[in-house]
């Protein structure tokens, strides 16, 4: 037990290693090879400007939060292997429900409230919009992979809609597509200290839901097996409610949290995709456990804030990060390959 | 008395094979006289299947050697196996059910061998046996006995004069199995045959001689003389006999049935009746404290029947009462929380929760009770000491209740469900092959729990063995193609009475 306990944890590290290595060899050799880039000073401006400097450490966790709260939810979809592919439209319907509910408040009151009514309304929009791809799938048996993605494409064109020309929230003083911007009374305070708070709030309250309460306990045996799940009486379509409910809350309230700290105004450029697909790749990094979200959120934050400075100082585009992303990830399931010749390596059996 | 050396066509000897550090097979000698059936008896896991898969190139021998027709060889894979002469009839027949019967003959990929199967090869071979054939039959619409008959007639196709024969009757009706002992004396003459069996009458039965594996060690091999007694073979397969308790037999109860399924029609995958009770027997019925044991061939409505009852399969036509209750609508956890507990068929994905510890899986069922939860959170605390209890009182052998399940044997897995069920005090409990693969130590401790528990509830219990049945139960139902065949009570039990049942050649309205 002890043994395979420490195998498990040697294999997914050496996995993660060799991963991470060929992306930044093969990243390298495409930098140096096509760019005639220095690639070892490109990649080392990623960690200098994205971790090691103030200005930098800040914008990075513009990217954390967001990525950290996103992949929580979803992790906890993947745990119920229930894919839900929206968190990009979840996350637009919580910024939306925020610049409504802002934008009819500040035609009558004010109190010291609104910020956390406004992230509650996040958090509202979000989970209603997550919860429409598990009631179909409940009730109706339609593959939440189809229908979340597609309400992605509802979610973007009505905040198109939104701030469009003719659209009902558009600033007519602004030449971009936008809204009328939030007042100033209505931004989140000491914004960078109260982002991470709300973040890591987050991840404590979803890691005992997932270890201390039935409903973590339900997840956990239908992450193991559907049939022991209804073999024991389990309802999975209460379970599945639940968590396209938590995890659309999540996306929703990173979308409320994107509005009320960062861009203060609902613009057509609104980059739920970015974050939505991201989330996956973080709550697949992080193996779907609660507790290292944060890390993987914090790398990607990383890499992408990074890569812009990379951009700007050493002329590779950012979208290498991208293509970072994308070869570590099918590296990690690749490499899933290599684990029972590993374990025969270390001897386990 | 040793024949000269020549008469053998099969020696094994040292043949050791270990799997994760454990010893399958240990220093193993076999060896096959041409024309001879030779049983290869032994517990499930003693490594009679291993050692076969050895000789058929399935599993490739640590040490030891292989002698075959004088020369010593080295199998690699199936298709060399077949080369030299030796077929195999595993266990789960490998035919493909899709196709028909010349089709499945087609299959068989023979190295340096043209594939040219005539029809008249084949009929003449079958012919031989005084078997019947159908060429054009689709596999699927065969019997079990009739499969097995193809598959034999297969390996006799391809040249097979070595036929080995992994739990040849383990999917037959007793009546089925007394042909194909006929078919196997007769093939005898020509050919040579290792039976593998776990089942001591058959053994005795059929064979000449008869080796004995225990713990992947061969404790011997004897003539099937007078000598080998059972209780000579018992004590060779088993070191010591485990107790077992006897039944107190209940004569109908006085505050009625527990379980009534009366008229129930479940459908299966392929929109098949799996379950179809009706007259003359439409009802089955359970009474209080009774054993009710469900004997019939695998695969004749017995799942579906379970899970039907169970509540994991839909029930789409009669009902189903249960303690004067109808429950055929209700939801599988009020069906638990009325208190019908489950062993299912599949312990490791259905019975357990497999990644997860063996506290949680034995607490699975209790996790909504108030009684485990702190306001929101689980009570975790109770929950691990009532697992620590059960681990202790069912003797379930794991380095610690943290241990994920899917580490346990069979016995522990078996033995984790059983605790969490009987725990759960259910007014009836469902038991799908309780002791299926397990050793007789295992066994007799379910066996010992089940007929415990008879005294505060009822038992539905499902075995392929029979002798299982007849030793615990109180009454017997016969399933055969979805509908019950019969019903037996305690004083009239009779094999062959069943046996026939169990094959559909008779019914009995009472």
């Amino acid at each position: 037990m002890q043994t395979e306990r420490l195998y498990n944890i040697v294999s997914n590290l050496i996995v993660y290693i060799l991963a991470f290595a060929l992306a930044i060899g093969l990243g390298a050799l495409i930098i140096w090879g096509f760019l005639g880039i220095n690639p070892f000073y490109s990649l080392s401006l990623i960690m200098t400007t994205a971790l090691l400097s103030y200005n930098g450490l800040l914008s990075t966790v513009l990217y954390l939060v967001p990525l950290t709260l996103i992949g929580l939810g979803l992790a906890i979809c993947y745990k119920a292997r229930f894919w839900n592919i929206g968190a990009d439209g979840q996350m637009i319907f919580g910024a939306i429900f925020t610049m409504g509910m802002a934008l009819f408040m500040t035609r009558y009151t004010y109190s010291s409230l609104v910020v956390p009514l406004l992230l509650v309304m996040g958090i509202i929009g979000g989970a209603a919009y997550g919860l429409i791809p598990a009631i179909l799938k409940v009730k109706f048996k339609v593959s939440e992979v189809l229908s979340s993605l597609m309400l992605n494409f509802v979610a973007i064109y009505l905040m198109t809609w939104l701030v469009d020309v003719t659209g009902p929230w558009k600033d007519p003083s602004s030449a971009e597509l936008q809204s009328y911007p939030l007042p100033h009374t209505y931004f989140l305070p000491y914004e960078y200290i109260s982002l991470l708070a709300i973040t890591v709030v987050a991840i404590i309250i979803i890691s005992y839901l997932y270890h201390r309460t039935s409903f973590g306990y339900k997840l956990k045996v239908m992450s193991s097996s559907f049939q022991a799940a209804d073999y024991a009486g389990i309802n999975k379509e209460r379970q599945f409610i639940m968590i396209g409910a938590i995890s659309g809350g999540l996306a929703g309230l990173a979308g409320a949290l994107q509005i009320l700290a960062i861009d203060h105004l609902l613009a057509s450029t609104f980059d739920g995709i970015f974050f939505g697909y991201l989330g996956i790749f973080v709550a697949w990094l992080a193996a779907t456990n609660p507790v290292y979200i944060i890390f993987a959120g914090l790398l990607m934050g990383t890499l992408i804030n990074g890569g812009y400075f990379m951009q700007a100082i050493s002329g590779v585009s950012v979208e290498f990060v991208y293509y970072f992303e994308g070869v570590v990830f099918i590296s990690i399931i690749v490499f899933q390959l290599i684990k029972p010749k590993l374990r025969r390596l270390l001897k386990i059996d | 008395m040793e024949r000269v050396s020549n008469s053998k066509i099969l020696i094994m000897s040292d043949i050791t094979k270990s799997f994760s550090g454990k010893k399958a097979l240990d220093q193993v000698n076999f060896d096959l006289d041409r024309g001879e059936i030779h049983a290869l008896l032994g517990e499930n896991g003693a490594g009679k299947t291993t050692l076969m898969n050895v000789l058929f190139g399935l599993v490739s021998a640590d040490e030891g050697k292989i002698v075959l027709k004088g020369q010593e060889v080295r199998i690699t894979s199936p298709s060399e196996a077949i080369e030299h002469g030796i077929g195999m009839v595993h266990q789960h027949f490998s035919l493909i059910p899709t196709l028909n019967v010349m089709e499945n003959f087609i299959l068989v990929n023979v190295k340096g061998r043209k594939i040219d199967i005539r029809a008249q090869e084949i009929r003449e071979i079958a012919n031989r046996l005084n078997l019947n054939i159908n060429l054009s039959a689709k596999v699927s619409t065969l019997s079990a006995g009739e499969r097995q008959r193809l598959e034999i007639i297969r390996m006799l196709y391809f040249g097979s004069d070595l036929i080995i024969l992994d739990e040849p009757t383990s999917v037959l009706t007793p009546l089925e199995t007394e042909g194909l002992f006929k078919e196997l004396k007769e093939l005898a003459k020509t050919k040579s045959i290792v039976f593998i069996s776990h089942k001591l009458n058959e053994v005795k039965q059929i064979s000449s001689r008869i080796s004995v594996l225990r713990k992947g060690k061969m404790v011997g091999t004897i003539a099937n003389d007078e000598n080998a007694t059972i209780e000579t073979l018992v004590k060779m397969m088993i070191e010591k006999m485990p107790s077992v308790i006897q039944k107190e037999p209940v004569e109908g109860g006085s505050a009625g049935p527990l379980l009534v399924v009366d008229s129930i029609r479940i459908y299966g995958k392929k929109n098949e009746k799996a379950i179809d009770f009706k007259p003359p027997i439409k009802e089955m019925i359970i009474g209080r404290n009774e054993i009710v044991g469900l004997a019939g061939v695998a695969g004749n409505g017995q799942r579906e029947l379970f899970n039907g009852v169970a509540g994991l399969e839909r029930v789409h036509d009669g009902t189903i009462t249960f303690d004067g209750r109808d429950i055929t609508k209700l939801s599988i956890a009020a069906r638990i929380h009325l208190g019908i507990g489950y062993v299912p068929e599949d312990r490791l994905t259905v019975g357990l929760a497999p990644d997860l510890s063996v506290k949680d899986n034995l607490i699975l069922k209790d996790i909504d009770k108030g009684e485990y939860k702190n306001g929101f959170s689980l009570n975790d605390a109770k929950l691990r000491g009532r697992a620590t209890e059960l681990v202790k009182e069912f003797d379930i052998r794991t380095q610690s209740v943290d241990t994920p399940v899917r580490y346990l044997s069979g016995g522990n897995l078996q033995k984790v469900i059983l605790a969490r069920e009987i725990s759960l005090q259910p007014k009836l409990l469902l038991a799908y092959e309780p002791t299926k693969g397990l050793d007789v130590g295992a066994t007799a401790f379910i066996r010992n729990r089940l007929i415990e528990y008879s005294r505060n509830g009822s038992v539905l219990i499902f075995s392929e063995d029979l002798d299982e049945l007849l030793d615990i139960c109180d009454r017997i139902y016969v399933i055969y193609e979805g509908r019950l065949n019969g019903e037996v009570r305690r004083k009239d039990f009779d094999v062959y009475l069943i046996g026939k049942m169990m094959g559909g050649l008779v019914q009995n309205a009472n």
